[in-house]
């Protein structure tokens, strides 16, 4: 399944640094950033998405800690 | 500005401030110091609690931390006022560098601002709004002047004029009647109209183009993927640099400590790779988006390069450079009557879609009465095989004529032939001709004069056609009588012959030349105002089906590709001068602040260049 969240304050590099980052969790099939829509699409398998979610915040914080996600 | 950018903005005042006050009146050592501290902190703080945090994380190379280290070395060996500089400069930049993401998206979400908020329909005697996904096919929905066709839909009642502008660029209002089929993101100008919903919204054209610029980002340019890969080798490699700079010297012969770790800082600064890294995907969103604000959809990065390269154009005759709006022009009957020529020619092909048969049918002018055909075969390329009142009748080209061992007579028109032979009996042709686009022969001079080393012209026509439109509009080689699979194979053989690091262009207008628009280095597709197989298949969608659009798209890329040069050459330039010199002592602090926010500032400024592509 693909879950849509919005972000803001991503540069065109931390983009791309935090999507390698969001494909490592567990779960995560595929994760792309789109910078000029400021959203993030991510491909899961549906399973246990609150700690997927947790994830992707915490990915957010270590790549770019100005990056602010918001979940819908 | 958003409120975080004003944040910013007000710490760099304050900070810049306490700065000046330093600089110019002269005060104790000790006061200078607290009044530079609090320079440095009002807008170096996030950057030190970022790079603490980075490391805590385990990402330890990037610009936080080399403005970290340069900054606090400088307070260290005494430098005050430039570690206050390197930050207050450094923030500035990104603040520069945030404002000018922002601006660029706001203004590509603008070009795309095309997405309708709502739709009219009526329930229950009323008119009542709801979103545009809830609408099914086959609802009727209500456009009033000055909305947005929410959803791809026929005219149902009413008659208005339409706005394409968004879709296609093109300013002139379009007439939208009875039976016409309209596009979502067109606006309705002048009066209501009833459209029925012929496709649910995720199908539209809207949704689709949307979709498409979304996900334009994803196909890097090498250009851009070559940024990336630098910047992950490039800071861990300055930081080391500057490490060496900063203590070899001093412990092997003898120097001073403070002046070569001063080295050492002007060096780190210097080495910030921001201005490469944020100007170079802005210049492609810039073309991406300065293109689609002219019509043309550019799918990735990648194919503006590719663009830019151009060498062979190659273009499908029909629909492509002529209007593929096929008329009768002459009736040449045989052992007939010539209604009756056109009467079994256009029952004979009166359950095929192609251009051809629409016109036999345009031109015989009565409704057709499918029942008297029968067994109604048709095969790609030759024509049709049909019982016709009982009697087997073959209409089609010269091919379905020696297929069938049927002596025809040589047509000296110019223009489609359809013989048509009745029981083994021939019974004379009938010519459709087709029109020049009236861009098309501009287009390709232009291109010429544009650096363009060949024009190609493929066509399933046959070669007397193909001779002659090619002739008409100037063009170097053409390849008539192609079915689909010949098409790839003539590309293949183009494709070879093309120069090395050149591309070959493919220009189709979509509905069958979907091999040859994959096969193509990069294949642009005559939009057909939303056909779906071209807006898959190709990788630059013209919305409008103007062949000077090519021309357009390759000049625009061009110009994109030069911009990204340019900051590409400029960038590494000026900061390898500045390395140099900082290494062996000349460039001070100063300088180096400007081989990173200058250089930062004036790239990303030249970057926004590409979205403005004047309207053509």
């Amino acid at each position: 399944m693909t879950k849509n969240y919005k972000l803001t304050d991503v540069c065109p590099t931390c983009a791309r640094k935090l999507e390698e980052e969001i494909k490592k969790i567990d779960g995560v099939l595929d994760a792309k950033i789109s910078v000029i829509s400021e959203k993030l699409v991510i491909d899961c398998d549906g399973e246990d998405l609150q700690r997927i979610l947790k994830e992707v915040k915490k990915a957010c914080k270590k790549v770019e800690p100005d990056c602010v996600l918001y979940a819908d | 500005m958003n409120k975080k950018q004003k944040r910013l903005l007000y710490r760099i005042i304050v900070s810049a401030v306490f700065f000046a006050a330093a600089m110019i009146f002269r005060f104790e050592k000790e006061i200078e110091l607290i009044l530079f501290l609090v320079s440095y902190l009002a807008v170096g703080g996030s950057i030190l609690l970022k790079a603490a945090k980075n490391i805590y994380y385990g990402q330890v190379f990037n610009e936080n931390l080399l403005m970290a280290i340069a900054s606090v070395g400088a307070f260290i060996i005494g430098e005050y006022p430039e570690g206050a500089a390197v930050m207050l400069f450094y923030q500035v930049g990104e603040l520069f560098e945030k404002i000018a993401l922002d601006r660029s998206r706001k203004s590509i979400k603008a070009l795309m601002n095309i997405r309708p908020d709502y739709a009219n329909i009526e329930k229950d005697g009323q008119i009542i709004e709801v979103s545009p996904e809830e609408v099914k096919v086959g609802d009727t929905i209500l456009v009033k002047a000055g909305e947005k066709v929410p959803l791809d839909g026929i005219v149902e009642k009413g008659a208005s004029t339409l706005d394409t502008s968004s879709l296609t660029g093109e300013s002139v209002p379009k007439d939208a009647l009875e039976g016409d089929a309209v596009l979502s993101g067109c606006i309705n100008i002048s009066r209501p109209l009833y459209i029925k919903v012929t496709r649910p919204f995720e199908e539209s054209t809207v949704a689709k183009i949307l979709e498409l610029v979304e996900k334009s980002e994803e196909k890097k340019a090498r250009a851009e993927n070559f940024i990336t890969r630098f910047a992950k080798y490039y800071t861990p490699a300055v930081v080391s640099a500057a490490l060496l700079l900063a203590v070899v010297p001093p412990l092997v012969a003898n120097g001073d400590w403070n002046d070569w770790v001063y080295r050492a800082l002007a060096f780190l600064v210097t080495s910030c790779p921001c201005a490469l890294v944020i100007s170079i995907p802005l210049s492609f969103f810039g073309g991406i988006g300065g293109a689609s604000r002219n019509g043309i959809l550019i799918k990735g990065g990648n194919f503006i390069e590719a663009l830019s390269k151009a060498d062979i154009v190659v273009f499908d005759k029909t629909g492509t450079l002529t209007k593929g709006v096929f008329k009768v022009s002459g009736i040449y009957a045989q052992n007939i009557e010539s209604a009756d020529l056109l009467e079994i020619a256009a029952l004979a092909e009166c359950y095929s879609n192609h251009p051809i048969s629409q016109s036999l049918k345009a031109a015989y002018g009565k409704p057709v009465d499918t029942t008297r055909v029968a067994n109604a075969e048709e095969t790609a390329g030759f024509g049709v095989l049909a019982e016709v009142d009982g009697k087997t009748v073959l209409a089609g080209n010269e091919k379905l004529m020696r297929k069938y061992g049927i002596a025809f007579r040589q047509p000296q028109n110019v223009g489609t032939a359809v013989h048509v032979a009745r029981d083994g009996v021939y019974l004379g042709y009938i010519v459709i001709a087709d029109e020049v686009k009236p861009d098309s022969a501009e287009t390709i001079r232009a291109l010429k004069a544009n650096g363009i080393r060949k024009t190609v012209m493929l066509t399933g026509d046959v070669k007397e056609a193909g001779v002659y439109y090619a002739n008409l509009l100037g063009m170097d080689e053409v390849y008539s009588g192609l079915l689909p699979a010949g098409k790839v194979e003539q590309v293949e053989k183009l494709l070879e012959e093309k120069e090395k690091n050149k591309t070959l262009v493919f220009v189709g207008d979509g509905m069958n030349d979907t091999p040859v628009l994959t096969r193509a280095d990069v294949g642009i597709a005559m939009g057909g105002l939303g056909t779906d197989a071209a807006i898959e298949a190709a990788d630059v969608v013209l919305m409008d089906d103007q062949p000077k659009k090519v021309l357009s798209a390759i000049q625009l890329s061009r110009k994109t590709m030069r911009i990204v040069k340019e900051n590409i050459l400029f960038a590494l330039g000026v900061k390898l001068l500045v390395l140099l010199l900082a290494g062996v002592g000349v460039a001070d602090m100063w300088e180096a602040v400007f081989a990173d926010v200058g250089v930062s500032i004036i790239a990303i400024l030249n970057a926004l260049r590409a979205l403005k592509i004047s309207k053509r």
